[in-house]
């Protein structure tokens, strides 16, 4: 099935070529806003909240793999699910022997944010080269695993604000809800005060999402963290496919 | 001309209601300004590391900047090219063009009563950041003489000058959206939003003087914060006439151009 969704997602790109380049290429200029941003701050200091700059920039790279991932796969076929509601199109998804979410989520794969994916590396090296250090093997994988769970976390929150749709019909604009909650997350999470912190660590995940990977890969993490951030993906994406069960039963189709 | 501005008032009074239909949208757009005033000057008083000034700013002086600068921008940045060139495209210019008033004021009206707006819902959330920031927070960097408040209708007018021009951009190219996206990457990164200005690189700066985004953003704020004075803060606001003036001769030319070849689709 999934095969199917990949092929007709390459065969839109391979038609619409110069315009796929020049969405790789502004993909890439706005990956490096942040960088731009980091860099005129560290222009006056060696640190911000302890992070050094090279940290910073793992945190950034972060940040970018994690969006990256979230863009190629999920993120083009969740935020139509507002146009879809209003248009009443949402319809024939539902009618389908599929199961919805699984359809809505990976129907579009978008190709042109494998530039940020490259960019995301390209920045990784060159901050674990300015650190001068190379990371052990274990604390590698303790950065993928915990950057697969703040994926799910992205995800499961992106899910659940599309799914406010449902009932905010008019709204346009709730993806930037979710955009927001990764504008948070770019930022090392030791900036706030201890009770902003706790907020975005246990209630508001956001921690969760480039924060504590990015400790994890530079040795400053335990592994306790781990178990915490499975538990907290996995609550965020049973809560997600909850919710979705519920909005739908409160859905009244708009075309008929 | 009296009858004129009766006119643009009911014109700003019905855009007004129009955008308070719209406020849940406008309420979530107003989040990712907030991100900004609360995290920059997060990052920045995280940075000093016990030093007494960062560029020769004052913790308090750098969390001012941002709230100043939050506010101001919020008046002053128009966003209408996004609702100009779907105009355009869907035909529904056609609609304007028939009514008894001129496009431009309806446009005026419609990005200044959008700008109120959203300006007014930004007031409470700034509050609260005020209060997390009370620490650093000092009225007496305020200086809000007639010269700032010129500057910022001066910086609403510029910025609204060039988001006209570029929804021109429409009659051309179809796919005008990624035209505007790469207008917001210089227009932030130059016009202050990012972090004052004198504390960006020295070629940044110089970048900065030749756009006109500085003079929608920056140079308001600074006055506004005592930073630009006398002289200097007299040659801004000339040069914030001289992009109004260059931004509407552009914005009307390329419009004469567009309309020509405009078709009306839909009609």
């Amino acid at each position: 099935m999934y095969r199917a969704f990949l092929r007709s997602s390459f065969v839109r790109e391979a038609e619409f070529r110069a315009n796929f380049w020049a969405k790789v290429i502004v993909n890439l200029g706005w990956a490096s806003f942040f960088v731009i941003t980091l860099k005129v701050v560290f222009g006056h200091t060696e640190s911000i909240a302890g992070w050094s700059e090279g940290e910073a920039f793992v945190l950034a790279a972060t940040c970018y793999l994690l969006d990256a991932v979230i863009g190629t796969l999920f993120w083009f076929g969740l935020t139509e699910l507002p146009t879809m509601v209003r248009q009443g199109t949402l319809d024939f998804v539902l009618f389908k022997p599929i199961d919805s979410q699984f359809w809505l989520s990976m129907r579009r794969v978008n190709l042109d944010q494998l530039g940020s994916l490259f960019g995301g590396f390209a920045l990784m090296g060159y901050a674990l080269y300015q650190l001068d250090t190379i990371p052990s093997g274990l604390n590698v994988l303790l950065y993928f695993a915990m950057t697969f769970w703040g994926i799910v976390i992205y995800y499961s929150f992106h899910f659940m604000m599309m799914t406010l749709s449902i009932w905010f019909v008019r709204v346009d604009n709730l993806w930037v809800l979710s955009d927001v909650f990764v504008q948070i997350g770019r930022f090392p999470t030791d900036v706030f005060d201890r009770i902003l912190r706790r907020v975005f660590t246990y209630v508001l995940p956001v921690a969760f999402l480039a924060t504590i990977p990015a400790k994890a890969l530079l040795g400053k993490s335990d592994i306790g963290f781990l178990s915490f951030a499975a538990l907290w993906a996995i609550t965020f994406f049973v809560v997600g496919r909850f919710f979705w069960r519920f909005a739908l039963r409160s859905y009244t189709s708009a075309s008929s | 001309m009296i009858s004129e501005l009766r006119k643009l008032r009911a014109l700003i009074a019905i855009c007004f209601e129009e955008s308070i239909a719209y406020r849940a949208s406008a309420f979530i757009w107003l989040l990712t300004d907030t991100v900004q005033v609360l995290l920059m000057p997060l990052v920045w008083l995280s940075a000093y590391n016990g030093r007494e000034a960062l560029g020769g700013f004052l913790p308090s002086q750098i969390v001012m900047y941002y709230l100043l600068m939050a506010m101001v921008s919020s008046f002053v940045t128009s966003h209408l090219m996004w609702d100009i060139a779907q105009d355009i495209k869907e035909g529904m210019l056609s609609q304007w063009l028939l009514r008894p008033v001129s496009v431009v004021s309806l446009f005026c009206a419609r990005n200044l009563a959008w700008r109120l707006m959203r300006t007014g819902l930004l007031i409470p959330v700034l509050g609260l950041c005020a209060w997390y920031y009370r620490a650093h927070f000092n009225l007496g960097d305020l200086h809000l003489s007639g010269w700032f408040w010129l500057s910022v209708l001066l910086g609403h007018l510029v910025s609204f000058a060039i988001g006209l021009a570029l929804s021109n951009i429409a009659f051309w190219v179809q796919e005008v959206q990624s035209v505007f996206g790469l207008y917001y990457f210089p227009m932030l990164l130059f016009s202050g939003w990012v972090a004052p200005l004198s504390l960006m690189p020295g070629w940044a700066q110089i970048i900065a003087d030749f756009l006109p985004f500085r003079y929608s953003i920056a140079v308001p704020v600074e006055i506004g914060l005592g930073q630009l004075t006398g002289d200097l803060m007299l040659r801004s606001i000339l040069m914030q006439v001289f992009w109004l003036g260059l931004g509407s001769l552009l914005a009307y030319a390329l419009w004469k151009r567009g309309l020509r070849i405009y078709s009306g689709v839909g009609m």
